[in-house]
């Protein structure tokens, strides 16, 4: 199989999941799709052989979040201003799926992530503590206040479970 | 509300646009020229490096030869301490040839002392010492083969010059002492009468073998005289000390 056969395959399979994530990191669309387009072309430098479709997805997430990180630190060392000193307003008023996404994205970068695996991957927190690099318990931490942040924003009317 | 579920639908929203899968896969399209690119960079690179082992490795070569010679060279001047150098046993291309050269030359030595054992043999009337002498003389020769082998062996070679002076003869000495051998019982059991038909025989096969005239074939008596070598169970200072008297 060439590699642009195979890069074309992965796009389709997993495509949408890594522009999700990148969207996680950098809350806008186009640094989103500039990461997405960065993670297909180190999949592409490697190519590497997995034993199974689990352990490729958990690849391709640890390649998007290192690959959103890199881009982030160099954004910043731009002075960029980032997204994240933006205050965006919660639109829960609207009752709609939109006020749940932006009151997850005013949330800091490390609750973010764990929030979306959890959530959206539906990853346990020792997947995401190994996909993250993080300790288990920090994961849980984490978890916990992105939670209560999350109550504190859309009030009680939402189920965490 | 659950969280999950509207997060997910939220999410769901999100979605890869054709433009941007296109933008992908002709990005990974010139990724994969760079890398082809970047693969014929590195095996240039990858064969002046190889290159540079190898010479790297023919000049550590060159040196262990060199280092190599030099305790030959020190060895060398420590044979020349010593009464002949080695240079005879290199002269010698093969171990076998100089085997048989040096088994000629104490043949050629053995024959004065079959002739001394036989004069001996009679003083003692006995035949086993002149019986003694092929063994000796093999023995010797033996000797001298494994000898030509090492190279601190100086003395045997020192007369390997000395007695290479008869080697032309037709005929090999080997037959003479034979002819000795068989006739020296005769010697110990008769009268001096037939060592005077040995006498006669040993003659006659310096006479056919002209060459071999140097060797001392004729009998002086009393003891083996004349200076002829003794081969005996050193023969190398022997001969050393028989050379040092002829000198």
């Amino acid at each position: 199989m060439a590699a642009d056969e195979r890069v074309g395959i992965l796009i389709e399979k997993y495509g949408d999941m890594i522009l999700r994530l990148c969207y996680t990191y950098h809350k806008n669309m186009p640094d989103a799709e500039d990461s997405a387009q960065d993670v297909f072309l180190k999949i592409l430098e490697k190519l590497p052989e997995f034993n199974d479709e689990g352990h490729e997805r958990a690849w391709m997430i640890r390649v998007a979040i290192n690959t959103c990180k890199s881009r982030l630190r160099s954004l910043r060392l731009r002075r960029a201003s980032s997204i994240d000193d933006v205050d965006i307003p919660v639109m829960d008023k609207y009752g709609d799926d939109r006020g749940v996404l932006e009151a997850v994205m005013a949330l800091p970068e490390r609750f973010r992530t764990v929030i979306h695996l959890y959530y959206y991957e539906e990853y346990s927190t020792p997947e995401i503590a190994r996909l993250t690099g993080r300790p288990e318990t920090t994961v849980r931490s984490d978890l916990h206040r992105a939670r209560k942040r999350l109550k504190a924003v859309l009030g009680g009317g939402y189920d965490f479970e | 509300m659950i969280l999950s579920k509207s997060y997910k639908d939220a999410m769901d929203r999100i979605k890869m646009s054709p433009e941007l899968k296109e933008r992908i896969i002709s990005a990974s399209e010139k990724g994969e020229k760079k890398r082809k690119f970047n693969f014929a960079y590195i095996g240039a690179a990858a064969a002046g490096l190889a290159a540079c082992i190898a010479l790297v490795f023919t000049l550590n070569a060159n040196r262990a030869e060199k280092t190599a010679e030099q305790p030959v060279e020190v060895a060398e001047s420590v044979t020349t301490i010593a009464p002949e150098p080695v240079a005879t046993v290199e002269a010698v291309p093969d171990e076998t040839e100089a085997a048989e050269q040096k088994s000629r030359v104490e043949v050629a030595k053995a024959e004065p002392e079959t002739k001394a054992s036989g004069a001996t043999a009679r003083s003692s009337g006995g035949t086993a010492s002149g019986a003694k002498a092929p063994v000796s003389a093999s023995g010797i020769a033996a000797a001298a083969g494994s000898e030509a082998s090492a190279p601190s062996a100086a003395a045997p070679a020192r007369t390997e010059p000395e007695m290479s002076a008869p080697e032309p003869a037709p005929e090999p000495p080997a037959e003479d002492t034979r002819v000795m051998m068989a006739k020296i019982p005769e010697t110990a059991a008769e009268d001096t009468a037939a060592a005077e038909d040995n006498g006669r025989i040993s003659v006659a096969s310096a006479a056919a073998a002209p060459g071999a005239a140097s060797a001392p074939i004729p009998r002086s008596g009393g003891g083996g005289g004349g200076g002829a070598p003794r081969p005996t169970e050193k023969p190398t200072e022997k001969a050393t000390e028989t050379t040092g008297e002829e000198e």
